[in-house]
């Protein structure tokens, strides 16, 4: 039971890829339902892996691909299953399901010259990243988990630039592709270093002998920070976290996916798997801890100052993901790390509700910036309703999901700086600062969105410049007919694919505090406790408050509070990019023009040395043909003196 | 029976002297015989090891050993070739004199260092001995040149007068 759902799970969205994909642009309504077909089917084999995982208990290996002799090892390439992997399966699969029916309409119609929509390639594609998720998450070898990462990083590549007609999206691609790629090398020389020293890439094996302390101390520091390095690139943890704000060059709903449940996790996942071998070296623990805390923090006031909605939401990917690694590496013993997986579940419901809610607010005004949106509840009262549940989620509103998950996070902090770790009072007091930064930005974002007043909104045939929804074919947006609406000109209607995912996430966002009314063995870890839970809250409500009622105060939003110079610091992330620019692209340019030139003018200077240098031996030659008889036979008599010395030395 | 060093000696002073006849003579004709006096310096050696016994000098007993038991080669081997040797000489001296014959019908000379013309370093080498007018561009009948690079090709040709001669027919 639960191995062959575990193997569907896995399975079912490799299928749906392969078969979606030769459903060329003529069977278009094909490629959509192999796709959610195939989303469908994982969503059911996820959810009876849950089930069945929560009656019968884990299985750590399932044969899958059989095993790969090399040499002196033998790697077994099995998945397996156990209550995190079905519970992070399920939220990936709920999530990846919303993606696939929300694209149909997203990406409907063939699109513009300068943004084609492509649509089964992008379905297929996004069942293939669902799918290497899911490998990532049930494999059973570190070995097989580096194939579903690499396909992750591969398929990530190509959602976001999808509209590779559009320079910005070909860069974010290739940005998002070498940033993670500097992260996979530290995942990948892991792998190696543990094959030398432990001799083994099994997860469970690893375990067990981490927790026996058979594995040298010094293997384990190696492997731990090696993978941490991974961790930071694929979730977009300071200072790899650049590429995740440029790949929102991206379709919206893709920005979901890899916001909510596939990407950015994965490292938070990775770190969770591996707890015990880093409960074994407490250092990169507290090394986790400190990047997390930077990032929490950092990416919170970088979203506070964005004037784009999809920028500030990835920004707030950041800082919550961040939540998650800080929740894992507060703990201090295996059954630890409950509080972050609670945030990454919750998390994933409310990140993609508000990623495709924001993408059908985009669809409406026809761009991203924020200054070009307004007045949303008046006009789509739904919509802005669910917005808000997903912001209040963010921010941690009682008692929506996201406030019992952070809270979680935060009183396991409390207890582990009671406990007397550094790192848990920087996570502590980091957390609690991120509450209050975070109500802030997630208020902005609702008191412009939802609140402001309504922008002049751009003529239907505008170019809008960097807007990642022009692909939209204006002319199938019908005026709306409900008479409720109607009242209100409402130039747009959403389709019902758009709003099904969004009421679809909105249950889980309400709801997710009751998981803790029965917990299963995953989150027995997570508790609440009640002055961290209600200073957390009140910061977060206090932040909440305040954004919104700054337009009443007299200021357009909370950002302009903020000096000139520091809003525009902190609308570039820092710049951090331009620390990277100068401090690694440029030397690393600089190299590779070092290179360049030596392999010119060292390596190939030889090649093309052959012909010159023959010719000149040609014309020192020509010199000896003086056209003398008696010269020549002067060479003759020459090479027979030297022939005959020759024959009597080495005869 | 003579010692060996007499033939021997005589051999290398015949060979000598032939070497320095070619390589310090201008005459042609004392050229040719200083290669005679090397090729019988060649013949002079020939028979002198065909007088050893079977296997040469290392077939010779140290002295108090006995001999060895054939003191010629019955086949005479050094004698065979000393005629080859002579009939080659004979047959190379008729056509070397007839060589210099025309040379000296057609330069009034037989001096060697008056005649340098084919040598590429001479002073007097030209890749045009006959004085032929330069060859100049063919004139192209079947012209499978493609149109837009025919241009880049006539001022290509215009430049030397050589270049004409890589377009061919393709």
């Amino acid at each position: 039971m639960t191995e062959s759902a575990a193997l569907l799970t896995v399975t079912l969205p490799v299928v749906a890829a392969v078969l979606g994909l030769p459903m060329g642009t003529r069977s278009r309504p094909w490629a959509g339902d192999w796709a959610v077909l195939g989303a469908i089917g994982a969503l059911a084999a996820a959810v009876t892996e849950l089930v069945a995982v929560l009656r019968t208990g884990s299985i750590t290996s399932i044969g899958f691909l059989g095993q790969a002799r090399l040499g002196a090892l033998t790697l077994g390439l099995d998945l397996r299953s156990d209550q995190l992997s079905a519970a992070v399966a399920v939220a990936v699969a709920v999530v990846a399901l919303c993606v696939q029916i929300y694209s149909t309409a997203y990406l409907s119609g063939e699109g513009t010259p300068e943004a084609p929509t492509r649509y089964p390639a992008y379905a297929a594609t996004v069942s293939l990243f669902t799918a290497a998720m899911m490998l990532v998450i049930h494999s059973g070898d570190l070995v097989l988990l580096l194939i579903g990462w690499e396909v992750m990083g591969l398929a990530s590549y190509l959602l976001i630039g999808h509209h590779s007609e559009r320079p910005a999206a070909r860069a974010a691609a290739m940005k998002a592709f070498l940033v993670t790629r500097v992260g996979d090398v530290g995942v990948l020389l892991a792998v190696v270093v543990l094959i030398a020293g432990a001799h083994t890439t099994s997860i469970s094996q690893l375990t067990e002998a981490a927790t026996e302390g058979a594995i040298g101390h010094g293997t384990l520091l190696t492997v731990a920070v090696l993978l941490l390095a991974g961790v930071a690139g694929k979730s977009a943890q300071f200072p790899l976290h650049t590429w995740l704000p440029d790949a929102m060059e991206g379709p919206t709903p893709v920005s979901a996916l890899i916001h909510a449940a596939t990407m950015v996790v994965a490292g938070v996942f990775l770190v969770a798997r591996m707890l015990p071998l880093y409960l074994a070296v407490p250092g990169a623990l507290q090394v986790a801890a400190v990047i997390a805390s930077i990032s929490m923090v950092g990416a919170a006031l970088a979203a506070l100052a964005q004037d784009d909605l999809k920028r500030l939401l990835a920004y707030s990917t950041i800082s919550q993901v961040a939540y998650m690694l800080a929740g894992v590496a507060i703990s201090r013993d295996p059954a630890g790390a409950g509080a972050g997986l609670f945030h990454l579940l919750s998390h994933a419901a409310f990140k993609a509700l508000l990623f495709l809610a924001a993408g059908c607010v985009i669809h409406i005004v026809g761009s991203t910036m924020l200054a070009d949106m307004g007045g949303l509840l008046r006009t789509h009262r739904s919509l802005a309703l669910l917005f808000g549940i997903g912001l209040a989620a963010l921010a941690g509103v009682p008692p929506l999901g996201g406030f019992w998950s952070k809270e979680a996070i935060l009183t396991a902090a409390d207890q582990a700086a009671r406990a007397g770790a550094w790192s848990g009072w920087l996570v502590l007091l980091a957390g609690l600062l991120t509450s209050l930064l975070t109500g802030l930005y997630a208020g902005r974002a609702w008191s412009i969105v939802a609140l402001g007043p309504v922008p002049q909104r751009p003529a239907p045939g505008r170019p809008a410049a960097g807007d990642a929804e022009s692909e939209e074919p204006h002319e199938t947006l019908e005026p709306v007919e409900d008479a409720q609406l109607h009242a209100h000109h409402v130039p747009h209607r959403i389709p019902v694919a758009m709003m099904l995912p969004l009421y679809l996430l909105a249950l889980p966002t309400l709801g997710f505090g009751l998981v803790l009314l029965d917990p299963p063995s995953l989150l027995t870890a997570v508790h609440l406790d009640l002055v961290t839970a209600v200073t957390g809250s009140m910061l977060a409500v206090a932040g909440l408050g305040w954004a919104v009622s700054a337009p009443r105060l007299g200021q357009p939003d909370i950002a302009v509070a903020l000096p000139l110079r520091t809003r525009a610091l902190l609308r570039d992330g820092f710049r951090v990019d331009v620390a990277q620019q100068v401090l690694i692209v440029a030397p690393v340019l600089a190299l590779a023009r070092v290179v360049r030139l030596a392999d010119r003018n060292g390596i190939d200077a030889g090649v093309r040395a052959v012909a010159p240098t023959f010719r000149a031996a040609g014309l020192a030659l020509r010199r000896a043909q003086t056209g003398l008889a008696t010269a020549y036979t002067a060479w003759l008599v020459l090479g027979a003196v030297a022939i005959a010395v020759a024959g009597v030395v080495f005869a | 029976m003579i010692h060996l060093i007499g033939p021997a000696v005589l051999a290398s002073a015949l060979a000598g002297i032939g070497i320095y006849g070619m390589l310090a003579r201008r005459n042609a004709v004392l050229v040719l015989i200083g290669a005679e006096l090397l090729l019988n310096a060649a013949n002079v050696l020939l028979i002198t090891a065909s007088a050893l016994p079977p296997g040469g000098l290392a077939a010779i007993p140290e002295p108090g050993r006995p001999g060895p038991t054939e003191l010629t080669d019955p086949l005479l081997s050094g004698q065979v070739m000393a005629i080859f040797v002579i009939t080659i000489a004979a047959a190379e001296i008729g056509v070397a004199l007839a060589i210099v014959l025309l040379l000296f019908r057609s330069r009034g000379t037989v001096d060697l260092t008056a005649v340098e013309e084919l040598g590429e370093a001479s002073r007097t080498y030209t890749e045009n001995p006959a004085g032929y007018p330069e060859p100049g561009p063919r004139p192209r009948i079947l012209s499978l040149v493609d149109p837009i690079e025919a241009p880049v090709a006539a001022s290509g040709r215009a430049t030397g007068g050589d270049s004409g001669r890589n377009e061919g027919p393709r």
